[in-house]
């Protein structure tokens, strides 16, 4: 059924506008002037929609009127319960944002707060070898060759009498692992002045004199490693030896250290030829 | 003339919008209007709380959305958006139950 127009006696009114306007609503409550409400009876007197709904209304009207005194106690949530639901949903929002933000941080490093386990570093040094140094001297390529990995430290699991040199060494070794290598350098010195000639103390010796800078010592603490003989760490100590000599950048003396590491057939000999390898192939390259 | 007698008949006074006491002072509706308030109740049990407060101080008390929205701790905007939904909606359920 079309819409009825009534544009007799004031203003058009049509079921458009007796909805937008809520017209109905307003005519029960007396609330139209008096040319509206004449204009609004001419209209749902002939239309059968907007006179449904005007009768729907007023029995709408009459039963909320029944029920007044039960709608009137009935709870219904305040907007305090509300405003604590939308504070807790913002809240949450705002803690899954958070996480999602943290997840996808690059690698933080791990501050002294972070690290319980393991005695924070007094005096870190920065390993010039650990890193690419900024200067540009060496080629890109020079500094991946010179670039030292630590090797690994595992206490050994035979236990024996323990000497004063052993337990500083221990101590130092701590340190060491925790990668604070200036001061396991400091520690392996004591160390060293109680047993010169003790292999594993000479051997880290040179170690974290390389990790900290110190090409120097390193090679005068590797070639007196070298020196005790057929210890355990001949095989590293040819090859941490050549490492250093590529940081001081004589390839010649390197070149012949990983010789002697290779010769060893140990668990290094792959390593020191692909080492070789790439020392060869950097000479001979122009540059 | 006809005209002229349901006008008299629908038309209220501008100056006294319905009071609950009055409405339930009529204790014996006819019977279409008995059971357009039972098709009402019917609806209004489908509305929350808060709703049927809204439309009983609007529809039968005549109070004005910004005191409406004081006393339900509302913003007037909600009042009158919460208002015509539940005419609109109470008036649909009527209308389709009536046609059952």
């Amino acid at each position: 059924m079309s819409p009825p127009t009534t544009n007799q006696h004031g203003p058009t009114m049509d079921c458009e506008r007796v909805m937008r306007e809520e017209l109905a609503e307003k005519y029960l409550l007396g609330r139209l002037s008096e040319t509206e409400q004449d204009a609004f009876e001419r209209h749902y007197f002939e239309c059968s929609r907007c006179s449904e709904d005007l009768q729907n209304q007023r029995a709408l009207q009459a039963e909320l009127a029944r029920q007044a005194s039960a709608i009137r106690s009935e709870h219904s949530p305040g907007r305090f319960l509300w405003r604590w639901a939308w504070a807790a949903t913002v809240a949450a929002v705002v803690v899954m944002f958070a996480a999602v933000w943290w997840v996808r941080q690059p690698t933080r490093p791990i501050e002294s707060s972070e690290a319980p386990a393991v005695p924070a570093p007094e005096t870190r040094q920065p390993n010039p070898l650990e890193t690419i140094p900024p200067t540009p001297s060496p080629s890109p390529t020079l500094v991946e060759l010179a670039r030292v990995e630590p090797p690994s430290y595992n206490p050994p699991a035979l236990r024996g009498a323990e000497d004063e040199a052993t337990r500083v060494f221990k101590r130092a070794m701590k340190h060491y692992v925790a990668k604070d290598y200036s001061t396991a350098l400091e520690r392996l010195r004591e160390a060293s002045k109680l047993d010169p000639e003790a292999a594993n103390i000479s051997f880290y010796l040179g170690i974290c004199s390389l990790l900290t800078g110190d090409t120097g010592g390193a090679i005068h603490r590797l070639e007196s490693t070298i020196m005790l003989g057929d210890t355990p760490y001949l095989e590293e100590a040819h090859f941490y030896l050549a490492k250093a000599f590529i940081h001081r950048g004589d390839m010649q003396s390197a070149k012949n250290e990983l010789e002697k590491a290779i010769a060893l057939n140990g668990d290094l000999e792959a390593e020191a030829r692909e080492l070789l390898l790439q020392l060869r192939t950097l000479r001979n390259s122009p540059s | 003339m006809i005209n002229s007698f349901f006008r008299s008949r629908s038309r209220r006074p501008p100056e006294e919008p319905i009071s609950p006491e009055h409405a339930v002072s009529h204790p014996f509706p006819d019977f279409e209007t008995s059971e357009r308030m039972a098709l009402a109740h019917r609806a209004l049990e489908k509305l929350d709380a808060t709703d049927r407060k809204i439309l009983l101080m609007t529809l039968v008390e005549g109070t004005k959305p910004g005191e409406i929205a004081r006393q339900l701790d509302l913003s007037p905007g909600v009042v009158r958006q919460r208002k015509s939904r539940a005419v609109k909606k109470v008036t649909e359920i009527m209308r389709r139950m009536s046609r059952k």
